[in-house]
């Protein structure tokens, strides 16, 4: 009985032993950090900082909706240049190379640089519009790997039927990459909701948002506790779009099914 | 038809480029601002200083060792669960990689604040130790999803066949992996380096002045000092980029050419 115990343990132990640093190490990284902005969210306010419910939500909407227009700008654009990507051998190669540069290149010089580029664009406008170009890797890699599971054959084959590139595109590929066009502007916005540097200096701290807010309550005033109350916020705000992308997955996946 | 897709694919790629190539000029400025576009009077004076100055240079080194420790670490703990997940179908190790990418879908922002308290907690602020393992954040994620992917699509049927052939799950995991996977964990690593140097919101909130990075360097750069030698560091990191990212791909696609 004992060494059918140890057996069963020793099995056991060895499924679970691949899985095991990765998940330490998670535990470290994420669970415990965010434990930590939940433990420290229950303090008390040292600077005063009192927001009252109303405003909070106005701040989260206001913070939702500069997520989510760059995010649909960037993947509208994303779409476009992926899809002519397919018709246009020598701009599909180009356009990965932009990519990939922009991927790896430093944020920080991005956002300082367009801050000086859109200085006399309106504040708002500017942040759109940084936003867009900063987030424009991110979903063209999105959209590049959706449309490069897209059969070639069926395009040269509707292109030999007279079907025209416009006509394939819109009929054919854009279907099939639905998943990933809902997928790009959720995730895309998820990732938007976060930036701070953009809002504080592209748009000149004129656009408030949560991230701008706790950035400046951690830098400029130090109260740890209202930044953590934020944060718990962000966080709130972050799973309705969490589950605004499950719902738009699992509505685009039933439909296809029916389709 | 074909003269308006080289049309659009011209004026998507000028919306591409157009702000790089702003920044690109910026740094020619003889002042720091939009004054090249008015004055025209390019100058070499921040390019000079990019050369000559030290702090780049050592902020560049302390985040290139950074960041490899921190890939090294990454790969280390989130191969055994790919392999797991990929070789032997442990759902496990599936979940373990889930939970190791779950951190790429909160805010910089919220994530950085906890892991500040976090890092304070272990009594490591602004050292580079402390900020190598904050940078495990992304570079864990980055991982998962890379070797997630690539594993994915590839067969395991070389696996197999050593494992029949008598061959134990290490040695045949280690076989399968040097055989196929050999360029997915050379481009995992560089993905890993180069988000780590990029990275700037963890750095802002984990170190002060004793642990330099590129990015913060860029940062006290263009805020306190006012200068766009930034523009220069960045217009460089992206020629150098480019050019690597050329080569690749040529290389890749001479290849598959072959192939």
């Amino acid at each position: 009985m004992g060494r059918l115990a140890a057996k069963t343990v020793s099995a056991n132990f060895m499924n679970l032993a691949p899985a095991l640093p990765v998940s330490l190490v998670a535990l470290g990284y994420l669970i415990l950090p965010l434990a930590l902005v939940v433990e420290g969210s229950f303090g008390s306010s040292e600077a005063g900082f009192h927001r009252g419910g109303s405003t909070l939500t106005l701040l989260a909407l206001e913070s939702i909706c500069l997520a989510l227009l760059p995010a649909l700008l960037a993947t509208g654009l994303s779409t476009i240049a992926s899809l002519l990507g397919v018709f246009h051998p020598r701009f599909s190669k180009n356009y990965r190379k932009w990519l990939l540069v922009m991927l790896f290149t430093n944020p920080v010089f991005i956002v300082f640089g367009l801050s000086i580029l859109l200085a006399r664009t309106p504040p708002h406008i500017a942040v759109v519009l940084a936003s867009s170009y900063v987030l424009m890797p991110f979903c063209g890699q999105i959209m590049q790997a959706g449309i490069g599971e897209f059969d070639l054959a069926q395009v040269r084959a509707a292109r030999s039927l007279g079907a025209t590139p416009l006509f394939i595109a819109v009929r054919h590929i854009l279907p099939f990459v639905r998943q990933q066009v809902i997928a790009s502007v959720l995730l895309s916005a998820i990732y938007a909701f976060g930036f701070f540097l953009i809002p504080t200096y592209v748009g000149l701290g004129r656009t408030i948002t949560l991230a701008t807010v706790i950035y400046t309550l951690t830098n400029t005033i130090g109260d740890w506790t209202a930044a953590c109350q934020l944060c718990v916020v962000a966080i709130a705000t972050q799973f309705v779009l969490v589950l605004l992308w499950i719902c738009a997955t699992h509505f685009s996946t039933a439909s296809r099914g029916r389709s | 038809m074909n003269r308006y897709r080289t049309f659009l694919a011209v004026m998507l790629l000028l919306i591409l480029a157009v702000p790089l190539f702003g920044i690109a000029i910026l740094s020619f400025s003889p002042t720091y601002g939009m004054d090249i576009f008015t004055t025209l009077r390019p100058s070499l004076r921040w390019w000079q200083e990019l050369w000559f100055d030290d702090s780049w240079g050592i902020a560049l080194i302390s985040s290139t060792l950074m960041g490899c420790g921190s890939a090294l670490v990454a790969i280390g703990v989130t191969l055994p669960a790919a392999l797991a997940w990929r070789l032997e179908g442990s759902s496990t190790a599936r979940n373990a990689l889930l939970l190791a990418a779950l951190s790429l879908t909160f805010p910089p922002v919220v994530m950085a604040v906890g892991l500040y308290r976090t890092i304070i907690k272990a009594g490591l602020f602004d050292t580079a130790v402390g900020l190598a393992l904050a940078h495990l954040s992304f570079t864990v994620p980055i991982c998962a999803v890379v070797l997630g992917a690539r594993f994915r699509t590839t067969p395991t049927d070389l696996y197999l066949t050593a494992k029949s052939l008598g061959a134990g799950k290490v040695s045949s995991s280690i076989r399968w992996l040097l055989a196929t996977q050999r360029m997915t964990l050379l481009g995992c690593f560089a993905a890993a380096v180069l988000t780590s140097i990029s990275e700037v919101t963890v750095a802002l909130y984990v170190t002060d002045l004793a642990v330099p990075t590129i990015a913060r360097r860029a940062l006290t750069g263009v805020t306190r000092d006012l200068k766009p030698t930034g523009f220069a560091a960045l217009t460089a990191w992206a020629i150098i980029l480019y050019f690597l990212i050329s080569l690749v791909m040529n290389r890749l696609s001479r290849r598959r050419a072959t192939v």
